[in-house]
């Protein structure tokens, strides 16, 4: 491995549409599949295939993973409390996810597929964030999904609604 | 096939509703859809508070016996209040102490429900829950002082369909301890009460 060649920390990865994007290794692994892929195989300059998302997607991937290249790795300690409930959301993270649904779910389902964990919580922050403050209807209004409950099983969870307030 | 929020794998709709508060967010998201319903109810009960009655203990062991909802359950916290036996032995007793917190508020008779719930923590300390201990009738400091209409209520003779409102409150208030310690007396003894608690979880 020609480590020490500037060429060298650059990688090449091919979309499911063919485009051949040349990043930074170190902008790249910030996907733990990709590192983990350019590890196994050794970094031999064949382009890496990722077949599971487009060039639109993956240029928005990269460019929140060339704004976080230097974020310290995620901690076990992420995991718990203090993330989890949390809807914060820093700024340019914000601003980085003011694209349209498709865009956001497309984004939301890379980080997932590319094991990009920090992303991945922007992107369920943000919908969490639209869901909030909304009535059921609103909500499926906003994300266009189907009713499909029957009255009586609306009923029921109403019922488990009012019993899990007195918990 | 446009990507949309129907795309998304159970599992990524579960943490964006692990973000959502139980109180409002999740009970509404219940409501859009039976997948919504789905992915959203582990996030409905998120703790809870058991205490050493009948009816307390039997919530939760319906709240573990339901197991959609018992398994987002990450916190229980055990009151470990205790009701006093010399209070609800008598009338006399109760209204006493009931005086003479009011007169100054003194801890020390406070002291042996103190010495129980400190007993009671000792037991079930070797678990990783926190408990809350309060006193089980600071509600009587909010009766304001009126020792004397209420040591009538325990002297021979007083009837009780003439008593005052004031006399009611403790009258009231003391038929709530002596049910509240009898209720106890089933749910707690030989550690009945805790070994539920600890089974439930």
């Amino acid at each position: 491995m020609a480590a020490t060649s500037a060429d060298a920390k650059k990688v090449t990865l091919t979309t499911s549409d063919n485009a051949d994007l040349t990043v930074e290794r170190e902008v790249a692994e910030r996907s733990i599949l990709i590192k983990n892929l350019l590890e196994d195989i050794g970094d031999n300059g064949d382009a890496i295939p990722i077949p599971n998302v487009n060039e639109a997607v993956m240029k928005k991937v990269l460019e929140w993973c060339e704004q976080h290249r230097k974020d310290p790795p995620a901690s076990q300690d992420d995991d718990a409390d203090s993330r989890k409930k949390s809807t914060d959301i820093d700024e340019w993270d914000q601003k980085f996810m003011q694209v349209d649904q498709e865009m956001l779910f497309e984004i939301i389902l890379a980080a997932n597929y590319l094991d990009i964990k920090a992303l991945l919580d922007v992107g369920c922050k943000t919908v969490a964030n639209m869901i909030k403050g909304k009535s059921p209807d609103e909500i499926r209004k906003t994300f266009n999904i189907q009713n499909d409950f029957t009255p009586e099983e609306e009923d029921q969870i109403r019922r488990e609604n009012e019993w899990a307030e007195d918990r | 096939m446009p990507t949309t929020i129907a795309t998304l794998p159970n599992d990524l709709l579960s943490s964006i509703a692990s973000h959502l508060s139980p109180s409002t967010c999740i009970r509404n998201l219940r409501l859009v859809s039976r997948r919504f319903n789905a992915v959203s109810s582990p996030y409905l009960i998120s703790s809870t508070l058991v205490s050493f009655t009948s009816q307390s203990l039997l919530d939760l062991e319906e709240l573990a016996s339901r197991p959609v909802f018992a398994k987002g359950v990450e916190k229980v916290n055990a009151d470990v209040s205790y009701v006093d036996e010399v209070l609800a032995s008598g009338m006399g007793n109760f209204v006493r102490n009931a005086e003479s917190e009011e007169d100054n508020d003194d801890i020390g008779d406070l002291g042996e429900t103190n010495a129980a719930n400190e007993e009671l923590e000792s037991l079930v300390g070797g678990n990783d829950e926190k408990y809350k201990v309060k006193s089980s009738y600071d509600y009587v400091s909010e009766a304001y002082g009126v020792p004397i209409e209420w040591t009538v209520v325990y002297s021979p003779g007083f009837e009780k369909d003439k008593a005052s409102e004031k006399q009611s409150l403790i009258l009231n208030t003391y038929e709530g301890h002596v049910k509240l310690f009898e209720d106890q007396e089933i749910a707690v003894p030989n550690e009945e009460g805790l070994k539920r608690i600890v089974k439930t979880l």
